[in-house]
């Protein structure tokens, strides 16, 4: 068989290996390649780190001779760097360099440097690769995953800063772009201007052969103190890039959405909240899945009622401003770039290195919010409002809360575009027959502008 | 011996050239390390970054040296100043 259909354990760095088993996330070590990593996890810094939230817990497990079994609780919802905001991004790295920076005093340092290495609690951006610590040369001012950090950080940052590449192109690019892949797209003017002068242009020129260039390197040798001086300044310098990089905010058709949608009243809107403040009260979730979350006004509901929320939605400046809300009020809201028509693959060897979107949300989210959403799905989308309530059961453990847009809504007359014989004849009665096959109703509310509410428990 | 001097130019020439296109031909890409541009952008900076580095604290222990006079004359006042004040 060519593909495997479970995650598979890691198998890149010799200091150990991970595994996911159920709710268990199991890290099998060599203890001979991860000396100074276990030196680290004993350390202040790492304590201090993770009570901070930066850093994954630990726990050592006992096992029988030359063998160290670490135990760490599983991250939420993991999601990968081809799902994240601009600002997600920006902050994964920043904590790379904190995390060297804090090393180098320690004599330590990180060997590999990859947003892959990073996970997310809310926005809050969690060190999970443990075992990326490494002992550092002491005469050495280099920083082995420099190019590293570069090509996984900074060009894809700088490609779709400057050149509006996706950043979800990642999902391609393992370990990150090479300088080669942007310097056809750049101008003259851009080739020699910071950042591409330093992260493109110099590199491209100076490109050898490998081993010569690995030759100089372990040639390069510096008094401690002049070394570890140096290396400062080169995460320094590495900062500086990143800041160059912060992308601004740009506008979409969503982004301001909440303010502008005309076929709410305000009125609408308050009784719309009152809804599902009033269900998610009821319901009382603990792990909410909205989409369609747009900037996430209802995400923030979900989450002032206590639960840990996950949003998904298609549009990168709504979901931008949804992160930014989320890390400024500190909420448990974790928005994502992620379509439930077109969920993210499996990616990396045999497609089972990273997960897919659904297999990852499988039974994690007691209720679901699909909340002006249903009309994009049946309309544009073009899915049956029976296969819209199966994903909907399937993303649930136990409750959902729908918005049901009726043919008259303007909304709805926009995205039918003539198609009035195949959908027209679409009313509440028959979303709640697709939905009760599923689902119980247990509260249903009418706003003034037509569009319905439900409360559903999973049959 | 004069009439052979200008082919000889000329090939000395062409020579040159072929040395100089040899010299300046990148090899395929293929078979270049991408990272080694990364890596020497990195080495030659912190080659330059230490040599600042001793440079600046050569010229900081140079001025130590020369400001010594003064440093003690103010412990010494100090001192003075404060026995006096006994």
């Amino acid at each position: 068989m060519a593909t495997a259909e479970r995650q598979l354990e890691t198998f890149r760095d010799p200091a150990g290996s991970l595994r996911i088993t159920g709710d268990r996330v199991l890290r099998r070590v060599h203890p001979e390649h991860a000396e100074h990593a276990l030196r680290f996890l004993e350390s202040d810094l790492a304590r201090q780190w993770v009570q901070q939230g930066r850093l994954i817990e630990t726990r050592f497990l006992p096992g029988p001779d030359h063998e160290l079994t670490l135990e760490h609780p599983r991250v939420f919802f993991p999601s990968y760097p081809w799902e994240w905001t601009p600002s997600a991004w920006m902050s994964a790295a920043e904590l790379t360099l904190d995390l060297c920076e804090a090393l180098l005093e320690r004599g330590l340092i990180l060997k590999d440097a990859t947003p892959l290495n990073i996970l997310f609690r809310g926005s809050q951006p969690v060190f999970v690769d443990v075992l990326s610590v490494d002992a550092r040369d002491p005469e050495s001012p280099l920083w082995l995953a420099y190019g590293q950090f570069v090509r996984t950080f900074l060009l894809p940052l700088a490609a779709y800063k400057f050149l509006g590449w996706p950043l979800s192109s990642t999902i391609h690019k393992r370990d990150g772009y090479e300088p080669a892949d942007l310097a056809p797209y750049l101008s003259r003017w851009q080739r020699w201007r910071e950042p591409f002068r330093s992260l493109v242009t110099l590199p491209l020129m100076l490109e050898k052969n490998g081993s010569q260039a690995a030759k100089t390197s372990a040639k390069v040798r510096q008094q401690p103190e002049v070394a570890l001086a140096v290396l400062r300044r080169n995460l320094t310098a590495l900062r500086t890039h990143l800041h160059r990089l912060d992308p601004h905010q740009r506008s979409s058709r969503w982004s301001s959405y909440a303010q502008a949608a005309d076929h709410y009243s305000a009125d609408d809107q308050k009784l719309k909240r009152r809804f599902v403040h009033d269900a998610l009260t009821a319901a009382q979730p603990h792990h909410v899945l909205d989409l369609g979350a747009n900037s996430g006004v209802y995400s923030r509901v979900a989450a002032e009622c206590g639960a840990d929320v996950v949003g998904w939605d298609t549009d990168l400046a709504a979901t931008e401003s949804n992160w930014r809300e989320a890390k400024q009020s500190g909420l448990g809201v974790l928005p994502l770039l992620a379509n439930p028509a077109r969920p993210t693959p499996a990616a990396g060897w045999r497609n089972a290195e990273s997960l897919a979107l659904l297999t990852r949300a499988a039974g994690r989210f007691d209720c679901v919010l699909m909340l002006g959403l249903i009309h994009h799905l049946l309309l544009s989308e073009q899915i049956p409002l029976a296969e819209i309530a199966a994903l909907l059961r399937e993303l649930t453990t136990q409750w959902a809360i729908v918005e049901w847009v009726p043919a008259g809504d303007p909304r709805f007359t926009d995205l039918v575009r003539g198609r009035d014989d195949l959908y027209g004849h679409l009313d509440e009665a028959a979303c709640a027959a697709a939905l009760e096959k599923h689902f119980t109703i247990v509260l249903r509310d009418a706003l003034p502008n037509g569009r319905v509410l439900f409360l559903l428990q999973a049959r | 011996m004069r009439k052979f001097r200008r082919p000889i130019l000329a090939a000395l020439a062409v020579v040159e050239l072929l040395v100089l296109l040899a010299a300046l031909e990148k090899p395929a890409y293929g078979y270049v390390d991408p990272g080694s541009g990364l890596l020497a952008v990195q080495v030659g900076g912190s080659m330059l970054a230490g040599g600042l580095f001793i440079l600046r604290s050569k010229i900081r222990k140079l001025f130590r040296m020369s400001s010594p006079p003064t440093a003690s004359k103010t412990e010494t006042e100090v001192s003075a100043s404060s026995e006096n004040g006994k």
